[in-house]
């Protein structure tokens, strides 16, 4: 295969590498999001938020 | 594992005497490298002011400046914020006291080997990296002693949840490690001398996935951990959203790690490198912005407060230089944007709004909650915090106007061709010329910033005078 | 504060937020990813720049000059790298191809333009030029902001350190043939005397081993590679740009 044929090849390879790539972290991203934000878990976080305000404090 | 080592002291107080000491070395170090910082920028607005002295040019002086703010003034706060907010969070002494003087102690002598090295010019040349290799092999050293000391602070917890701030100093501790390690690699060829094993773009691509990344887990990661523990005490009230705080903390950690070629665009570095650095850098924007709107949400119904508390002030400022940074630094990873500001005093002026607004101001709010608390003193002088504030947030604002008017000036001009279609400003120095006032601005701005830095440390001086800090006990974790 | 988990709890936080050293691990391979991506095909010849066989190794007294150069930290002020754009190729030639650095350990691509870019200034100007630049930088460039640099006239290399260097860049992979202190020996002489000579034409005495003498060689022996190999249009025809 000549040299321009092989990058060219190389480029649509890389491509799809990209974009399978791009898909699954924007989907583990998406899913990561919403399960953060169920409504299930907000009481746990409130709760956690407050740990620097009940550590014993100093002043 | 505490009673067959025998690590700690007194294992039911907290080990404030390593926080007592990390402060001091911040507030030393700070003065040093924003004092070189304003030498080096006088000798660009003024050359006799490199002293024709080998050891004074600004070729040597630079590296000294940024290392000194950096990893002195900048990794010295963090240290100390670290060890005193992990402390508390986790309801437990440090590890090993052992650890943490040597923790404390080796980074210090680093920091002085780096002071007489540098001068010398004893360098790898590489930005923020340029410590000769026995200082990197003592870098690494102390650091994974750091490192064992942060993780078996960890294991002997006794609060099981690990509060979002310990995340992002555990990001700061296992990634500068990498990076230092593998942006290090290089074969000795005298005990002051080596050569990296990467070559040319290779080189540089490494080197600046590891100096975007300094950025980064250095002056990012760990302050955000500042920020999601010392502004909710300050404010004296939770953080704003706390589910906010996850998403963004993986989304950044994971992203900001591809943008280091952005700072190699338009050189012959492969095409779709260029582009995974421009891209990712974009994105970043978004989980930036999220920690900027979480910070400044967590102070909504505390507004009246910031009007009065010189603390809130400093972090309300630096919150906000954070997210203005954050914006830029996107804005300049555009491959056409960058086209006209790179190697131009716009990035100069891009990295300071960064490091003065947002880490300087960070650490100088930090500094003023925590000395009092960890002397047990009142503030000497409330109102000089206030004038210090004015001062820094005027130095900033003077300080990046110049570097940015001064940066769109020469990356115009460079790149100006007439309609002969030559250049339209041929002699480089004609260019040079143009930049003298922005220079003097910026030194003006520099001083300013330098002259509140010394008022603070009269200030803390005062306030510490005499006094006798005393121990406090660790209170049992609340019940489940 | 919860003390302890119960199976109840969700699994993230059963196991990852509590989790201290499993945590660890997922961070660590969150940051590892972008790096692992875009650095290792730097590693393979298919993906990487482009390997050049037009590029040949810096000499010995050039060796030494760049050393001189990172040593005063040139590169903070003066980049190597001109960028593909009409105005850079107006004001300092040719763009710059990978290739070009494929001896450079380390790279001194440089990040600020306080000065001009050097990367095509071999050739530029004569010796004598050079010389006197950098022992006043304003009689050559009025109003120039450069430090002047009057040690590198009076200081001297020393044939053992460059030997050190020579062997020390061969172990990085940098192919010289021969690193016999006799050669290396000859080799600085020849190539300085002829620097000297030169400066003599200028009426500069100088002699072959001062410091300055290897800062021109190396500040000569830029982007004269690359330019030539472009002129004959040895430069891979895609590149990688």
């Amino acid at each position: 295969m000549n040299q321009v044929l092989q990058s060219a090849a190389e480029h649509v390879r890389l491509g799809w590498v990209l974009g399978v790539m791009t898909v699954f972290f924007f989907a583990w991203f998406v899913g990561w999001t919403v399960w953060t934000f169920l409504p299930r878990n907000r009481a746990r976080y409130e709760e956690a938020a407050r740990m620097p305000l009940t550590d014993g404090g100093d002043s | 594992m505490n009673s067959t080592l025998n690590l700690r002291a007194n294992a039911s107080v907290y080990d404030d005497d390593i926080v007592r000491k990390f402060v001091a070395a911040t507030v030393l170090w700070g003065v040093v490298g924003m004092l070189l910082g304003v030498i080096i920028a006088l000798q660009l607005a003024w050359w006799p002011a490199n002293l024709g002295l080998p050891w004074t040019t600004f070729g040597r002086l630079r590296p000294l400046h940024t290392n000194a703010v950096i990893f002195a003034f900048g990794g010295n706060i963090c240290f100390a914020g670290i060890y005193y907010s992990m402390q508390r969070l986790l309801k437990t002494r440090m590890y090993s006291d052992a650890m943490s003087a040597f923790h404390f102690w080796g980074w210090q002598l680093i920091i002085v080997a780096a002071a007489v090295t540098l001068p010398l010019g004893f360098t790898q040349s590489k930005e923020y990296a340029e410590l000769i290799w026995p200082i990197d092999v003592a870098i690494a050293v102390v650091w994974v002693v750091f490192a064992i000391n942060f993780f078996g602070t960890l294991a002997i917890r006794k609060v099981r949840h690990l509060y979002v701030a310990i995340w992002f100093y555990m990001s700061f501790v296992i990634t500068i490690a990498v990076l230092h390690i593998v942006n290090s690699l290089a074969v000795p060829v005298s005990l002051t001398r080596s050569y990296p094993i990467y070559a040319g773009l290779t080189d540089a691509l490494v080197q600046w996935w590891y100096g975007h990344n300094a950025v980064g887990f250095f002056l990012t990661t760990p302050f955000l951990g500042l920020m999601y523990y010392f502004l909710p005490r300050a404010a004296e009230r939770p953080v704003y959203s706390y589910r906010l705080s996850i998403v963004h903390f993986w989304s950044l950690v994971f992203l900001y790690i591809w943008t280091g070629p952005h700072h190699l665009l338009y050189s012959a570095l492969p095409d779709w490198a260029q582009t995974l650095g421009m891209v990712f850098s974009i994105m970043l924007l978004a989980p930036s912005w999220g920690g900027m709107l979480n910070g400044l949400l967590t102070l909504r119904g505390a507004w009246d407060r910031v009007r009065t508390d010189p603390v809130l002030k400093f972090m309300v400022v630096a919150v906000s230089f954070y997210g203005m940074s954050t914006f830029e630094g996107p804005m300049l990873a555009i491959r056409a944007v960058n086209g006209l500001a790179h190697y131009t005093n716009w990035i100069i002026g891009h990295v300071h709004s960064g490091a003065l607004g947002w880490n300087g101001m960070i650490t100088f709010g930090i500094l003023y909650w925590l000395v009092p608390r960890l002397w047990n003193r009142e503030l000497a002088r409330p109102g000089w915090a206030t004038t210090h504030f004015w001062l820094a947030t005027i130095g900033i604002v003077l300080y990046t106007l110049s570097m940015w008017v001064a940066g769109l000036t020469e990356g115009l001009m460079w790149r100006a061709v007439n309609d002969q279609g030559l250049l339209a400003t041929p002699a480089f120095m004609d260019i040079v010329h143009r930049l003298a006032p922005y220079y003097w601005l910026r030194v003006t701005g520099g001083a300013l910033y330098l002259t509140g830095a010394l008022m603070m440390v009269w200030n803390l001086l005062e306030t510490v005078r005499g006094a006798r800090p005393q121990v406090q006990a660790i209170p049992a974790p609340a019940a489940s | 504060m919860t003390t302890d988990t119960t199976p109840k709890d969700p699994f993230h936080r059963r196991v990852l937020e509590n989790k201290a050293g499993l945590f660890a691990i997922v961070t660590t391979i969150a940051i590892s990813i972008g790096g692992i991506v875009e650095i290792v095909p730097m590693f393979t010849a298919a993906a990487g720049p482009e390997r050049p066989d037009w590029v040949s190794p810096y000499t010995p007294l050039e060796v030494a000059g760049r050393d001189i150069y990172i040593r005063e930290g040139c590169y903070l002020c003066h980049s190597q790298m001109v960028r593909p754009m009409r105005a850079e190729l107006l004001r300092y030639g040719e763009w710059s191809r990978a290739g070009e650095y494929r001896y450079d350990h380390p790279f001194l691509l440089g990040s600020r333009r306080i000065g001009p870019d050097l990367h095509r200034v071999g050739g530029k100007y004569p010796d004598a030029w050079h010389y006197e630049h950098m022992r006043d930088p304003r009689s050559t460039t009025p109003g120039s902001v450069m430090p002047s640099y009057r040690w590198l006239l009076d200081g001297r290399i020393d044939a053992t350190d460059v030997q050190a260097s020579v062997n020390g860049l061969r172990r990085v992979g940098v192919p010289y043939a021969d690193t016999a202190f006799v050669d290396i020996v000859s080799s600085l002489v020849r190539q300085g005397t002829g620097i000297v000579g030169r400066l003599a034409e200028a009426g500069i005495e100088s002699e072959p081993d001062r410091e300055i003498v290897a800062l021109i060689a190396y500040l000569q022996r830029l982007g004269i590679d690359g330019r030539r190999a472009i002129e004959a249009g040895l430069t891979a025809p895609t590149g990688s740009q």
